[in-house]
């Protein structure tokens, strides 16, 4: 297995990875429904995966990052992971992808034209469906609102913290709301506290976790499905 | 006395005997997290899934889709119980190995002590010759239901043919967009996903 240290941000995501269109300030991710209208028009003018032009964008990324992390050939997994995330996707299910890449690196990121990467490395590193879900469901509000550009594993050190916090409260907001328990996300990110490589990426993680356990939906419960993501995740 | 560490898993209770999934949190010495060790065990066939690789006994032997290699010789904590070249230093009561010694791992050589509770191996560290390991600890061990072929040999893994996603080689992979967008779910298979879990369009109503 890959053991040299990974920059922590890489996980979860591209965050981190970020995309040179990520602007610090700029509007918070989050569910149209509940978004203050001028968070909404900023998701109208984002192209989404009905937007030719932005497929189009998100294709030619996602063919040089599996030129770099090939997507992987087992069919059983692609489909699982799709249905976690189309799960969660609700309305907008039809329109987004969710290749996973043959990368041990963990990471987590989102094109233009809906497109929702997922790592197997980052896999490796959760135990339930419920993880899952969270990291699709923000990653999906990424595609909505600020798609990534960039590739995960550049840049970094340069990831915006208010911007990850607020992914992760619309990620907690959706898979709560198909069910799903989000407070298993902090293990997930307890993992990652353990990995990271620098002083900062820790204390980043840290600041992400005491904001993700203030949120309403980190008390909700729900499922876990643990042991169909151990048979299905096929790791 | 030294003895060869050759076993049998049901009689010996490292793993249970009837389909269960056990699972172990990984730390190097550095206190570090790395990705769970995953066992499915049904009577003597085993499969781990460990540091990205996926191994199979089938009650005599170990499969593998190719050599360990050093960065994977972790791994080694849990295939020492059922290789013949471990020398095993110590015993439990029950017969079971806590101590192996000279086991190969890649390049090197490992000590391996394990600890075992009524559930079967609860905990293994692992120390190479060159003083880095690993620590594992039983995080969960549930019952499994896993169809025969989780046992299947793993596949020798040769390169893809031309044109097929896995090359990785730079260049941009457009027949991998290609595949990943004619992959199809229908309504149906969606249904029946969200049904058997309990979530989506069938998640539990909560009063307002």
């Amino acid at each position: 297995m890959n053991r040299r240290r990974i920059p922590l941000l890489l996980a979860l995501g591209a965050a981190s990875l970020r995309c040179g269109s990520a602007k610090p300030g700029g509007p918070s991710p989050t569910d149209a429904s509940a978004a203050p209208s001028s968070t909404r028009a900023s998701a109208a003018r984002t192209p989404g995966a009905s937007d030719p032009a932005a497929l189009a964008e998100g294709k030619e990324l996602a063919a040089r990052l599996f030129g770099r992390d090939p997507l992987v050939t087992d069919n059983r997994l692609l489909r699982y992971v799709a249905l976690v995330g189309r799960t969660c996707a609700g309305e907008r299910a039809g329109v987004r992808r969710f290749p996973v890449t043959q990368s041990t690196v963990p990471y987590a990121t989102a094109f233009p034209g809906g497109i929702v990467v997922i790592s197997r490395g980052l896999l490796l590193l959760m135990r339930s469906e419920a993880e899952l879900a969270v990291v699709l469901s923000r990653e999906t509000c990424r595609a909505e609102t600020d798609p990534a550009r960039e590739f995960p594993g550049l840049a970094a050190e340069t990831a915006d913290l208010g911007r990850e916090t607020a992914l992760d409260a619309c990620g907690a907001r959706r898979a709560s709301q198909a069910g799903y328990d989000a407070a298993a996300f902090l293990r997930l990110l307890d993992m990652l506290q353990d990995r990271a490589a620098s002083v900062r990426e820790k204390s980043d993680l840290q600041s992400r976790a005491a904001a993700f356990r203030a949120l309403p939906e980190a008390a909700a419960g729900g499922k876990l499905l643990a042991e169909r993501f151990r048979s299905s995740a096929i790791l | 006395m030294l003895l060869p560490a050759v076993v049998l898993l049901s009689t010996l209770g490292i793993f249970p005997p009837s389909p269960t999934i056990t699972v172990f949190r990984t730390r190097d010495f550095a206190a570090h997290s790395l990705p769970d060790v995953t066992v499915r065990s049904a009577g003597e066939r085993l499969r781990i899934d460990a540091f990205d690789r996926v191994y199979v006994f089938d009650g005599k032997t170990w499969f593998s889709d190719r050599p360990l290699a050093d960065e994977e010789s972790g791994a080694v904590a849990f295939l020492a119980l059922f290789e013949p070249d471990a020398v095993v230093e110590r015993t439990d009561t029950a017969g079971r190995p806590t101590v192996l010694v000279d086991v190969p791992a890649g390049t090197k050589k490992a000590r391996v002590e394990y600890r075992f509770d009524g559930s079967g191996l609860a905990a293994a560290n692992l120390v190479f010759s060159d003083g880095s390991g690993f620590q594992f600890r039983r995080e969960s061990s549930e019952p499994g239901a896993f169809p025969p072929t989780e046992f299947d040999r793993p596949r020798v893994v040769a390169p893809p043919p031309e044109g097929l996603a896995g090359r990785g080689d730079g260049k941009p992979d457009a027949a991998a967009v290609e595949r990943l967008f004619a992959f199809t779910i229908t309504d149906a298979e969606q249904l029946a996903f969200e049904k058997a879990g309990g979530v989506g369009r069938f998640r539990p109503r909560t009063r307002r």
